[in-house]
């Protein structure tokens, strides 16, 4: 008896490592903590996932990777900061490292003790900045790597700085947004202010926010979008969401719209000015990543009308990628379902594959006319797959080599 | 149903004892535990009554294994036989660790939720949360996000130095205080290589889970201990091999060479403790008849 209770222990025990299984689902995900960042510039797609930094070409070609190995030792969450001759990406491993975007190169490092980066970085003129769990926003020199200033939030912070006209905007879980001066690190303002008490403050906030027209754009776990005037700290409005925010709002000044979306997988866009509900669209599960802002294709149709303005992508947990109309929230085509090959296992043996419907968290990019999601990549499944825009079929997959 | 039944209340219970007892993870987990043993309770008091049984049976099982060694199926008729007679379900014993299985899984990713360590650990809390609470509880939304850190400890990652060793000592402990020692030789020996065992596997992966989820383990030790000694079936002899329950560190490590020095004495005292009980047993069955 006592032996079979000591087999089922470990068996329980062998179940919460992990050993078993295998698969796509977010309890397996769960364990990577994150999921790909991608930016584009100058037509090569960077793409930070876990260990390694990719930099790929528009045919999905591997032009380089930082580290050339995989590493246990670093975990990038975040998607990598790039301008010209300068890439900086944010390391879970209490790191920052600035690299050669043509090569691939390191050009200088910044290492901490117990600075966690979950949030991405932000090049400035001069300094890079960054913030980490610790709650700690960094000023980072652009040439050296060395710090300049630090500030301190009372809480982690999760999101990327939003730099503008010399002030840094930066949201954290203390509940807080701060305004800094980007170039001495001074807190200029809190919002709330600190004499707002505790039970009165709006609740943890790890999105990054966005800024338009000297309006700060934000959710919270509150489950209210807040838009903020930065002169004057005054809520302009707020607007009630099913759940938790965690994806960035995007702009579309041209219908005068707000979009965001919830943990819900609802869809929302609201007047930018008064804040009030446009329209909504509902997906199947948590929406995360940023919907992505174009142009409609001069031969995109919606029930037999050519979409005029632009469309939104937007990935869901779901594991579709919808494209909507941005004035009224119409789906443009079908949605798309996003497939990865996934390795089967049982404890430690890989016992197949299997072509399975992939949750996406990830941003989508525009590159190269493909729209580009990135996948929580397992070994021997791919890390990006691009779909052509016009017939939304797979056009290259990357796998890291 | 895994979630409605198992993880969403721990996950919102953890998170309310956090916010009732001032903001403290270590106070919130412990009382959690303590919550969580007190409602294991009646499982254990059947776990000590089935594993009594059983000891109380040893001679007459040994006496069929015997007799019957030459014809398995009889054997197995003579022992079930004697289980009913005795009104002992054999895997009566396992039932409290059946059911706590699904609760230490559960805790475990109640911990790694409620923490929200992570982006996707955070989102994956926004799917459990309970969203409309009665007002005397408290808002978990206002709570959030929960300080891992006490006392310098961080309880959202492993710990490999002091919980490990508190957790290997607990377990070992635990085992040995409660665990009576066998009459059959080859039991026995396995139950011994068991009770060394089993603490070193659970505390190598107490250096892989959340730090968290050793503090239950840990708690959850010391209390099974406490009711053990409440029921009466925590014993020195147990402990340390003897019979007077008096130190002895080669029983307490349960060394080859104490059991090489003993086994007139511990088989002797085995059968004449069985003998004792049975007679004590038959005294409460003629009286209650």
């Amino acid at each position: 008896m006592r032996l079979y209770k000591g087999a089922l222990l470990v068996l329980a025990l062998t179940l919460l490592t992990g050993c078993l299984g295998g698969g796509g689902d977010r309890q397996t995900l769960l364990s990577g903590g994150s999921w790909p960042g991608m930016t584009v510039h100058n037509e090569i797609l960077y793409v930070a996932n876990r260990g390694q930094v990719h930099a790929v070409d528009d045919q999905g070609r591997q032009l380089w990777s930082f580290p050339e190995s995989p590493s246990n030792n670093q975990n990038f969450f975040a998607a990598p900061a790039v301008e010209e001759g300068l890439l900086v990406i944010t390391d879970y491993s209490n790191a920052i490292f600035a690299l050669d975007p043509e090569r691939g190169t390191e050009l200088w490092s910044f290492m901490t003790n117990n600075a966690r980066f979950i949030g991405g970085a932000t090049i400035g003129e001069d300094y890079v900045f960054a913030a980490a769990v610790n709650g700690v926003l960094y000023a980072i020199d652009k040439a050296s790597g060395e710090e300049v200033w630090r500030f301190s939030a009372d809480r982690s912070i999760w999101s990327t700085p939003v730099l503008d006209n010399g002030t840094l905007y930066i949201t954290s879980l203390d509940r807080h947004v701060y305004a800094v001066d980007a170039e001495d690190g001074s807190e200029l303002w809190r919002f709330p202010d600190v004499d707002v008490p505790s039970a009165d403050r709006i609740a943890a906030i790890v999105n990054t926010p966005t800024l338009h027209n000297g309006v700060l754009y934000f959710g919270s776990l509150n489950t209210l979008m807040y838009a903020l005037d930065v002169e004057t700290q005054e809520v302009l409005w707020e607007y009630p969401t099913d759940n938790w925010i965690f994806s960035s709002p995007i702009i579309a000044e041209e219908a005068n719209l707000v979009i965001g979306a919830d943990l819900d997988g609802t869809v929302f866009a609201l007047n930018l000015t008064t804040g009030e509900e446009v329209w909504t669209f509902p997906t199947d599960g948590p929406v995360v990543g940023q919907p992505l802002l174009v142009d409609a294709l001069a031969s995109e149709e919606e029930n037999g009308d050519t979409v005029e303005g632009s469309v939104i992508y937007i990935a869901s947990e779901d594991t579709r990628l919808y494209q909507l109309e941005v004035s009224s929230g119409d789906l443009v085509t079908q949605p798309t379902t996003i497939e990865n090959v996934y390795e089967l296992r049982f404890l430690f043996f890989q016992t197949g594959e299997e072509v399975r419907p992939m949750p996406v968290y990830t941003s989508p990019v525009l590159f190269a006319g493909n729209i580009v999601v990135g996948s929580h990549q397992q070994q021997g499944s791919n890390l990006l797959v691009a779909y052509d825009r016009e017939s939304m079929l797979e056009d290259w997959a990357f796998e890291p080599r | 149903m895994w979630n409605l039944l198992i993880l969403d209340p721990l996950v919102n219970l953890l998170i309310w004892l956090y916010g009732i007892f001032g903001n403290n993870y270590l106070i919130a987990l412990v009382i959690l535990t303590v919550l969580i043993r007190m409602a294991l309770f009646p499982l254990t008091a059947r776990q000590v009554k089935s594993t009594t049984g059983m000891q109380e049976i040893q001679p007459k099982m040994q006496k069929i294994r015997e007799k019957y060694k030459d014809d398995p199926e009889t054997m197995q008729a003579q022992v079930m036989e004697l289980y009913r007679e005795h009104g002992i379900n054999p895997l009566g014993g396992c039932l409290p660790t059946l059911v706590q299985l699904p609760i230490l899984i559960g805790l475990y990713q109640a911990i790694t939720r409620s923490l929200a360590a992570t982006p996707l650990q955070i989102i994956d809390l926004s799917q459990h949360i309970y969203y409309n609470v009665p007002a005397f509880l408290p808002d978990p939304i206002s709570l959030l996000p929960l300080e891992s850190r006490v006392l310098g400890l961080d309880l959202s990652a492993p710990n490999r130095l002091i919980l490990p060793i508190l957790v290997v000592a607990t377990t070992f402990l635990s085992q040995r205080l409660l665990t009576p020692p066998s009459t059959d030789p080859q039991q026995a020996a396995m139950t011994r290589s068991l009770q060394l065992m089993m603490p070193l596997l659970i505390g190598f992966y107490s250096t892989v889970f959340p730090a968290g989820l050793s503090i239950y383990w840990v708690t959850s030790n010391v209390i099974g201990i406490a009711q053990y000694a409440v029921l009466g079936r925590a014993s020195l002899q147990n402990l340390f091999g003897t019979e007077d329950g008096s130190f002895s560190l080669a029983g307490f490590l349960g060394l080859p060479q104490q059991e090489e020095e003993q086994p007139q004495r511990g088989r002797g005292s085995s059968r004449s403790r069985s003998r004792s009980k049975s007679k004590s047993k038959s005294k409460s069955r003629s009286r209650s008849k």
